[in-house]
């Protein structure tokens, strides 16, 4: 064949057969080799199927005359992979968590899968993505973030931040206020609950993957936030008073909206197929949206978060690639 | 009272797990694209392709591909590939340090296409040509999210239409197997897959699940710069209103039942203002508009149930857009697959794997797999109940670990080349996958699509919708069978129309 087209011969000499999940290469015999017809085999090939079986069947003659031929487990391979779950073991040091001892009133949420309760799931340090990121630090210290807003440009959201803040105490806001007590620090539910699992159902990888993202963007966005020095909404509106207290770091970029975009981002990018990722993505926003109902971001500080997620996401997939490869074999089974 | 099966795979043993053998490229003769397995002679349709011709061009708006892969590497354009993911107007996969020659003018020549097409509006497609045009300055600093590791949709997608064969390639020979403990090597083989043109070339355009409408109307307005012949999109996009989550009865009630588009449920987590309604509204005027210009193979969804995935459910008579649903290798619709019936239907089905499917309709289960459990076994007994068709495609995955298809080893390739530096692999298993649903149906369609455009049966300056019309004019419409199926003499009666 000519230029742009392929070599035929390739298929004339070499072919691939499967059963159930393995694949089999075998080189083919070359001409005259085929000893049997199907006809001789007492088949008559009426219709496409006998035919396909036909030429199987001669493949067979030919990996038996010759000594060539490899196997290998096709797709379903990934299952002896969960072999890796053995090194859960380590989970016994979950005493850890007494290092954070500014938040020392969350020890109680230690059951995840509590029903009813959020779902918290505690990791050991992840010092292998950790040192990952910083390996790669060229790539994301310097990500093009525009700075933001100008102060008249956020004194002209305050309104904004006013009417959400009278709404929210409305009475059919008054999911959205649980949301944000539950969302203030990491909880996984509202990003299990659109992938139909429920942080006891034994999607641990699925659940680590979101927990590390989360810590790996916590950094780099402490980095960006530092680097912009914004200020909190009320800090330019005392008359604001936030749902929530402020947190001790500055607005812009917002880690809320970086860390749940780009667990969402990343979630969709390990496993394309799941149909909850849409949702997914919106629960990441409204997480993300929930921190302005509570009066402790502008809208630009969502959207730099969301923009940053965007921009930090090939250096991300880079990092979290293992972790991302164990969630989509968790979810292929 | 137990189903039988009619074909050589009854010979088989039950639920013990022992399944039939067949050829990985069953699909070519099923689809009459190769007359036999052996020989692989296609007089009709490979044979038909001159060596001269322009490349059919394929433009895959789906997650990005592993270029990587020997079958696929001589079929992706990566001068055009194009990702969306990391940046909303788009930054092209390979960066311009890493082309040369042929490829760094093809992408100096679409950046120069895109100046010279931008208008001066707002819209997306304005701004997006109005960027690409200056991409030099643009996308400084900006790089894709296109790692070859969860690319797994796309490479399948890709392996279908349009992989070619590869020599070349050795695997490693452990010495423990060998008759000399310290002999090991590698033995020189191939990879004897192909898609069904692998004449053409492919332009893998990747896009996020993010449920961001301009993305996807960059993604088109692209599809449309880079004069594709034909459009593949494998996924259903959660458009407000025009993605269904469910069917009600219409207003007057006599009039069908119409999908319920998710803002109506009021279930949105984030309700949908103004601006993203009219940017959905954009997309979906831009999926008619191109639609009018390049043909437009879209899934038709893997619900199983009667909803049409958005956008295969714009398919009309007067557009380009083809909903695309599965039909297997025991000639039936597929159990996931949309198309059911009146008022449900899609263009055409093409072939697909099958899967079991137990409700109160359909019956269908996997008499070879593996049961040990006698209530299970009596499912079998069951009025109705009928066998998974048992072929599924096969097509090319991700190398290594990630992909569909794993592997055992942690790197792909020896860190010691072969003779003549040659790569050389662990393993070749994870280097192929079993692929399925309406995505995979939409690929073979777009597979033989495009050797019908490479061959010469269809003509690139035919309208869509003209293509579309002859592709399944006056053949009967049968939900249960799923006909009419896409084969290779399809395009013989275009021809001949």
């Amino acid at each position: 064949m000519g230029e742009g087209g392929f070599d035929l011969s390739i298929l004339q000499d070499w072919a691939l057969s499967v059963r159930a999940d393995t694949i089999e290469l075998r080189p083919t015999p070359g001409e005259g080799d085929v000893a049997l017809h199907p006809s001789q085999q007492g088949w008559s090939p009426t219709g496409a199927g006998a035919q396909m079986m036909a030429s199987v069947s001669a493949l067979s003659v030919a990996a038996a005359a010759s000594g060539l031929s490899f196997q290998g487990v096709l797709n379903r391979g990934n299952r002896g992979n969960r072999g890796n779950r053995g090194n859960r073991g380590n989970r016994g040091n979950r005493g850890n968590r007494g290092n954070r001892g500014n938040r020392g009133n969350r020890g109680n949420r230690g059951n995840r899968g509590d029903a009813g309760d959020g779902v918290d799931f505690v990791i050991l340090a992840p010092w292998e993505e950790r040192e990952k990121l910083h390996d790669l630090r060229a790539d994301w210290v310097n990500l093009p973030v525009s700075p933001p807003p100008t102060r008249n440009a956020l004194r002209a959201e305050i309104p904004v931040l006013l009417d959400l803040q009278a709404r929210l105490q409305s009475p059919a806001e008054e999911g959205r206020r649980e949301e944000i007590l539950n969302e203030r620090d990491l909880e996984l539910s509202g990003y299990l609950t659109p992938l139909g699992i429920n942080g006891a159902s034994g999607f641990d990888e699925t659940m680590r993957l979101m927990v590390v993202v989360a810590q790996i963007c916590e950094e780099v966005g402490m980095r960006y936030k530092d680097r912009w020095r914004a200020i909190r909404p009320n800090m330019l509106e005392p008359c604001l008073r936030p749902f929530i207290p402020n947190p001790a770091h500055y607005s812009y970029p917002s880690n809320h909206a970086f860390q749940s975009m780009a667990i969402a981002q990343i979630f969709a990018r390990a496993v394309p197929e799941h149909p909850g990722n849409p949702e997914l993505f919106r629960r990441a926003m409204r997480i993300a949206h929930n921190r302005e109902w509570a009066g402790v971001h502008f809208r630009a500080d969502t959207q730099a978060g969301f923009h940053l997620a965007q921009l930090f996401l090939p250096v991300l997939e880079r990092v979290v690639e293992d972790q991302m490869i164990r969630t989509s074999e968790e979810w292929r089974g | 009272m137990a189903f039988t099966i009619k074909s050589p795979a009854d010979s088989e043993p039950r639920h013990a797990g022992s399944y039939p053998t067949y050829h990985a490229l069953w699909h070519l003769e099923r689809l009459g694209v190769v007359t036999d397995l052996t020989r692989f002679s296609s007089p009709d349709a490979w044979g038909k392709v001159a060596s001269g011709n322009r490349k059919t061009r394929v433009a895959l708006i789906d997650t990005s591909v592993d270029m990587t892969h020997p079958c696929l590497a001589p079929a992706v354009n990566r001068g055009l590939a194009i990702d969306f993911a990391a940046r909303d107007l788009g930054v092209f996969t390979i960066p311009r340090c890493d082309l040369s020659g042929a490829e760094a003018q093809a992408r100096a020549g679409v950046i120069a296409d895109a100046g010279a097409a931008a208008g001066s509006g707002d819209g997306t497609r304005d701004r997006f040509l109005r960027d690409l045009g200056q991409a030099h300055a643009t996308q400084e600093g900006a790089r894709a999210a296109a790692a070859g590791a969860f690319s797994g949709h796309g490479t399948s997608m890709a392996g279908l239409i349009g992989a070619r064969p590869a020599s070349g390639v050795y695997l490693h020979r452990p010495a423990r197997l060998s008759p000399q403990p310290r002999d090991a090597g590698e033995s020189e083989v191939a990879l004897p897959y192909a898609g069904i043109d692998p004449f053409c070339e492919i332009v893998p355009i990747s896009t996020s699940a993010m449920p961001n409408a301009d993305q996807m109307t960059a993604a088109l307005a692209y599809a449309d710069l880079i004069a594709a012949d034909l459009v593949v999109l494998a996924s259903a996009l959660p458009d407000p209103t025009r993605a269904g989550v469910g069917l009600v009865p219409a207003t007057p009630p006599d009039t069908g039942m119409v999908p319920v588009g998710q803002t109506a449920t009021g279930a949105e987590a984030v309700p949908s203002d103004a601006a993203t309604l009219a940017a959905w509204d954009a997309l979906d005027a831009a999926f008619i508009d191109l639609s009018s210009r390049r043909l437009l193979l879209c899934a038709a969804g893997n619900a199983g149930d009667g909803l049409i995935a958005y956008p295969a459910n714009l398919a009309a008579p007067d557009n380009g857009i083809m909903a695309v649903g599965a039909c297997t290798s025991d000639g039936l619709r597929a159990s996931y697959s949309a198309g059911e019936g009146e008022g449900q239907a899609v263009t055409l089905f093409a072939l697909s794997g099958d899967a079991p499917a137990m409700d109160a309709a359909d019956f269908r289960l996997d008499p070879f797999a593996e049961i040990d459990n006698a209530d299970q076994k009596a499912l079998f007994d069951r009025k109705g109940a009928s066998p998974v068709a048992v072929e599924t495609l096969i097509t090319t995955d991700v190398a290594g670990r990630p992909g569909y298809s794993s592997s055992a080893f942690g790197q792909v390739w020896r860190d010691t080349p072969g003779p003549g530096g040659a790569p050389v692999a662990f393993e070749f298993a994870s280097f192929f996958c079993e692929f399925s649903g309406t995505s995979a149906a939409t690929a073979v369609a777009a597979g033989l699509i495009s050797l019908g455009f490479s061959a010469g049966r269809l003509d690139r300056a035919t309208p869509p919708s003209a293509i579309k019309a002859a592709l399944t004019g006056g053949q009967p419409y049968d939900g249960a069978r799923g006909l009419p199926m896409l084969t290779w003499e399809s395009l013989n009666s275009v021809a001949s129309a």
